[in-house]
């Protein structure tokens, strides 16, 4: 009988595969449980809003764009959704499956932009509201699929695209081991990669009339948020003397106020007059949206400047268009978040270096492992030329020329990269609805689902399918009244209480109070609209007054939240 | 009744929507803020809740043991003629009480005139218990306007959980002198045992005459000889002993004494002469009758746990380190490593520790005591199964095993266990162990 040492044991192939499979397994086991515990804590109320969403989204999805256009949506849902539930998991393992999922998400949702963008520019305007249609399917089926959930918050938003980010530096250095041998790839790429980094430079910096009003709001949005997270993170007032707190406390705390409002007054006129500028730049100027783009053009920077007043004009033009400027509101970004992940690194080592590591390997590893499938695919299934073949104007022709000369492999590595940034950018624009819209704390995938659905109402209208909107409409209402019904009692009723004979008391009125809103709202419609047709002048004067309304109550709700 | 604020976003949407429309001329969403309008519209005229209801608390038993589940039952009366459509209602029960089934709170609908009952078993540990009021939340149908009543709830309000008696079996070792505590061996008695052959001198009505007649040879039947035996039951009262609850509920400590209580009664009745020791040094001398009973109830009464006892190793060790707990301690337990208590222990006397055995050191005594060639019977409350949660920790499980260690070693020492699983009644275990005993 032979002995076996410890150093043997570990340098047996065998023993590590043993110990990656146990890893493996023991990591399903955990999100199984996981999963279990989940699916158990749901109620009857979750699992109303849940099936109410999915189905409202199949059937509206294809009356709306098809079977094709619906499965990319609820699929697209789906992913997002795995993605910020696994990228947030303590187990590395799982978060590293996560990373891999994030691929599946970026692919979908080019998938989404690429059909969104095939319907605006075959349709025009209606184009536009069928895009958003589309879009709000996938918002409407993310919420449903985050029920088990039930929060969606900003801090596990950021969590899960600084993890996607890690992973996009695993496939970067996954694709440099393999260019970095032969020296001829490696200048190949190196030119690509300053040619690349030249144009997003150009890109960020871009003043282009077309978008500069829309992307300085973004940036500066962006700026004030990351202020203010370094502003939480720093503690001013331990730096003040003591019969000072008190009175710095409350000028952080005024400051940090006003700085929200700042960020979501300037993401919503972004959203806004980014549509705008979108209409303006994709809907051919025919009869039905000649009146429109009247008013659309004015959002370029060209012509703001002959509407606005002279002083005020010239000096919004100025500071919308400033280079300079822009480029300081960038430093402030990424400063900010260099501060941020330093934060974070100091915070993570306080846990431990083998923690930290084990944290920043998982994503890594799971950027690089799912790189190694899609990049075999990659070669078979020429992912390269339609990728090169799909890529927009502007890109650098050297990154094209590398893309076309590297192997394979490689190439379909850094397609997996761009998807991972993908997934991030699908991340960013759920944190961005995430915090104009202000999700409740314990209702934030109900509330998700149904203001998906009512977008969806909403764009069914202007494509001209009424009754579908109407039907739609009543669903997100009935989906939100149930959702929120059921979070109320888990809140006042902790543990797991007996509540199904309330839920379905609840279920079954919020289904007949929606029913009969649906059904008299188009009895309305058909009967009494038609009957109406005020002159331009009340018209205006209606819409000031419920402006003037819809102010009244955004106030009254900020100021009781 | 307050207005709750669950349709703002609805309202707004549909304000937005209806000057969208009618600023930019399209009907449609038009339609689409009159769905929103009509259902917030809806919801607001919804008729608020009846407050006329009623709500009694019935409990399965007012007197529990400590450990015996008590069933609460909640009996909700509509007594209006509206629906009661969203009634929540959560108990405010006393902290040291432990919720094991079902949940003291509960959402339900009542219909008009009607009524539903809700029911939670809870567990308590020893003393007197009092229900507070009873929050009870009322929503209408749409849930657009609420209100929180307290609620005194007709019915038991209160209730006890003290020690009751039951039968405490006890081991081969007995005294001369007739008592109810059967044995392994034939004699006089009323329970059969065995027959043997007819020995002279042999009573006549002990003869088997159904055997006589079937073989034609004498047997004598004989009874299984019911003695008296001597127990000296020793509760083990140190802190470092017990343990809370997981998941709360009745300490180890209230379970001990609840399980030598119910033994040491039973003991009396089955006139065995029957004492109690502490280690924090209390004793009373085995005997039989009033005053011995009285005895007994003033140290189970008395009995608290201490943080130093008679089985630490000896009163010299703590002069050298000083520590807070042993300065804390009561002087007169003279430790010594429970020495002169085993020398107290009579002779032939059955020894029944009561431990939860969460350390060595009562494994180690009662090792002890049974090489002193005394009965030793271990009574065990497991404080490691967790009755009000779902899983256990890690350490939990770690707790359980090294108990279940000592468990054998002990038996293994041919001393016998009682394992309570608090999931049972203590009779049961009690009975299990009896069985092995007779085997």
């Amino acid at each position: 009988m032979s002995i076996q040492f410890p150093s043997q044991q570990s340098s047996d192939p065998n023993s590590t595969v043993d110990r990656l499979r146990t890893g493996l397994l023991s990591a399903a086991s955990s999100t199984m449980a996981i999963l279990r515990a989940r699916f158990y804590s749901l109620r009857f109320g979750d699992w109303f809003s849940i099936l109410l969403t999915l189905g409202v989204v199949a059937v509206a999805g294809t009356a709306f764009v098809g079977m094709t256009g619906a499965l990319l949506a609820v699929g697209g849902g789906l992913t997002l959704a795995l993605t910020l539930v696994m990228t947030n998991s303590s187990n590395p393992l799982v978060t590293s499956l996560g990373v891999a999922v994030s691929i599946l998400t970026g692919a979908l949702a080019a998938a989404v932009v690429g059909f969104v963008a095939y319907i605006l520019l075959q349709t025009g305007f209606s184009g536009l509201f069928a895009g958003l249609g589309v879009v709000s399917l996938v918002i409407a089926s993310t919420g449903a699929f985050l029920g088990p959930i039930r929060s969606i918050s900003r801090l596990a938003i950021a969590r899960s695209t600084l993890l996607l980010t890690v992973g996009i530096v695993g496939v970067a250095g996954l694709v440099g081991v393999l260019v970095a041998p032969r020296a001829e790839l490696r200048a190949q790429a190196t030119e690509a990669g300053v040619a690349t980094g030249q144009t997003v430079v150009s890109t960020l910096l871009s003043v282009d009339p077309m978008h500069a009003l829309s992307t300085f709001f973004v940036l500066l949005a962006a700026a004030l948020f990351f202020l203010g997270r370094i502003m939480v993170r720093l503690p001013v007032e331990r730096l003040l003397p003591a019969d000072r707190r008190s009175s710095a406390v409350a000028a952080i705390g005024w400051v940090q106020r006003w700085r929200v409002t700042l960020v979501r007054g300037s993401l919503v006129v972004a959203i806004v007059t980014g549509m705008a500028l979108l209409l303006d730049a994709t809907v051919p100027p025919d009869e039905g949206a000649a009146w429109l783009l009247e008013y659309t053009q004015l959002l370029r920077t060209d012509q703001m400047a002959t509407v606005v007043p002279a002083p005020v004009g010239g000096f919004l033009v100025a500071v919308v268009s400033s280079q300079l400027l822009r480029a300081g509101l960038y430093a402030v970004v990424t400063g900010s978040i260099g501060v941020l992940l330093a934060f974070r690194l100091l915070g993570a080592l306080r846990q431990g270096l083998a923690w930290t590591l084990a944290k920043l390997a998982a994503p890594l590893a799971g950027g690089i492992v799912a790189s190694i499938p899609f990049g075999l695919l990659a070669g078979r299934f020429e992912v390269i030329e339609l990728a090169t073949d799909a890529a927009p104007a502007g890109t650098p022709p050297e990154l094209v020329e590398f893309l076309e000369t590297v192997p394979s492999f490689v190439a379909g590595a850094v397609v997996v990269g761009a998807l991972l940034g993908l997934a991030i950018a699908t991340l960013l624009a759920l944190g961005v609805l995430a915090t104009v819209i202000v999700l409740p704390a314990n209702t934030g995938s109900t509330a998700l689902a149904s203001i998906g659905l009512f977008g969806v109402a909403v764009a069914a209208v202007v494509v001209d399918l009424p009754l579908l909107a109407v039907g739609v409409a009543a669903a997100a209402l009935c989906v939100w009244d149930v959702g929120e019904f059921g979070a109320t009692l888990r809140t006042e009723l902790p543990g797991r209480p007996p509540t199904l004979r309330a839920e379905t008391v609840h279920a079954s009125g919020s289904l007949l109070y929606c029913s009969a809103g649906a059904v008299g709202a188009w009895l309305l419609y058909r009967l009494a609209v038609p009957q109406i047709q005020p002159p331009a002048a009340e018209i205006a004067a209606f819409g000031l007054l419920g402006s003037l309304g819809v102010a009244a109550l955004l106030a009254l709700l900020v100021r009781q939240s | 009744m307050k207005p709750l604020s669950r349709w703002h976003g609805a309202l707004i949407g549909g304000l937005l929507l209806t000057v969208l429309g009618v600023l930019i001329g399209a009907e449609g969403l038009l339609v689409v803020a009159l769905v929103a309008l009509l259902v917030v519209g809806l919801a607001r005229v919804s008729f608020p809740p009846s407050d006329s209801y009623r709500i009694e608390r019935t409990l399965s038993n007012t007197r529990p043991n400590p450990g015996e589940p008590v069933t609460v039952t909640l009996r909700i009366e509509n007594e209006s003629r509206r629906m009661l459509p969203d009634l929540r209602l959560t108990e405010d029960l006393p902290e040291s009480l432990t919720v094991v089934s079902s949940s003291s709170s509960v959402g339900t609908a009542v219909p008009p005139g009607g009524e539903t009952t809700h029911s939670y078993e809870i567990i308590a540990p020893r003393g007197e218990f009092v229900f507070g009021d009873l929050t009870v939340r009322r929503r209408n149908l749409a849930s657009t306007l609420g209100t929180a009543d307290f609620v005194t709830p007709e019915g038991t309000t209160q209730f006890t959980c003290e020690t009751l008696i039951d039968s405490l079996p006890l081991r081969q070792q007995t005294i001369q002198f007739v008592g109810e505590t059967p044995t392994n061996q034939g004699g006089a008695g009323v329970e059969f045992f065995s027959t043997r052959e007819y020995r002279p001198g042999d009573p006549l009505n002990r003869i088997d005459w159904n055997q006589y007649a079937r073989s034609g040879t004498l047997s004598t039947v004989e009874y299984r000889l019911e003695r008296a035996v001597t127990v000296v039951f020793i509760i083990d009262d140190r802190a470092a002993g017990h343990v809370n609850a997981i998941g709360g509920g009745p300490t180890s400590f209230d379970l001990t004494l609840y399980a030598a209580a119910r033994g040491m009664v039973t003991s009396l009745e089955d006139g065995n002469e029957t004492g109690v020791a502490t280690l924090s040094g209390q004793w009373v001398d085995p005997g039989v009758g009033e005053r011995t009973r009285s005895l007994l109830e003033e140290v189970v009464e008395s009995a608290e746990p201490v943080d130093r006892s008679l089985i630490d190793s000896s009163d010299g060790d703590t002069t050298d380190e000083p520590d807070t707990d042993a300065n804390d301690a009561d002087p007169a337990v003279a430790a010594d490593g429970g020495m002169e208590l085993l020398h107290r222990l009579p002779e032939n006397g059955q020894v029944v520790i009561c431990s939860p055995l969460v350390d060595d050191e009562i494994v180690e005594y009662a090792k002890q005591c049974s090489s002193y060639g005394h009965a030793v019977s271990v009574l065990s409350p497991d404080m490691t199964t967790g009755r009000g949660v779902e899983s256990l920790s890690m350490g939990n499980r770690v707790g359980q095993l090294r108990r279940q260690q000592r468990i054998t070693a002990l038996r293994g020492r041919n001393t016998a266990v009682a394992d309570w699983n608090l999931r049972e009644p203590l009779l049961l275990e009690l009975q299990r162990l009896q069985r092995r005993w007779a085997t």
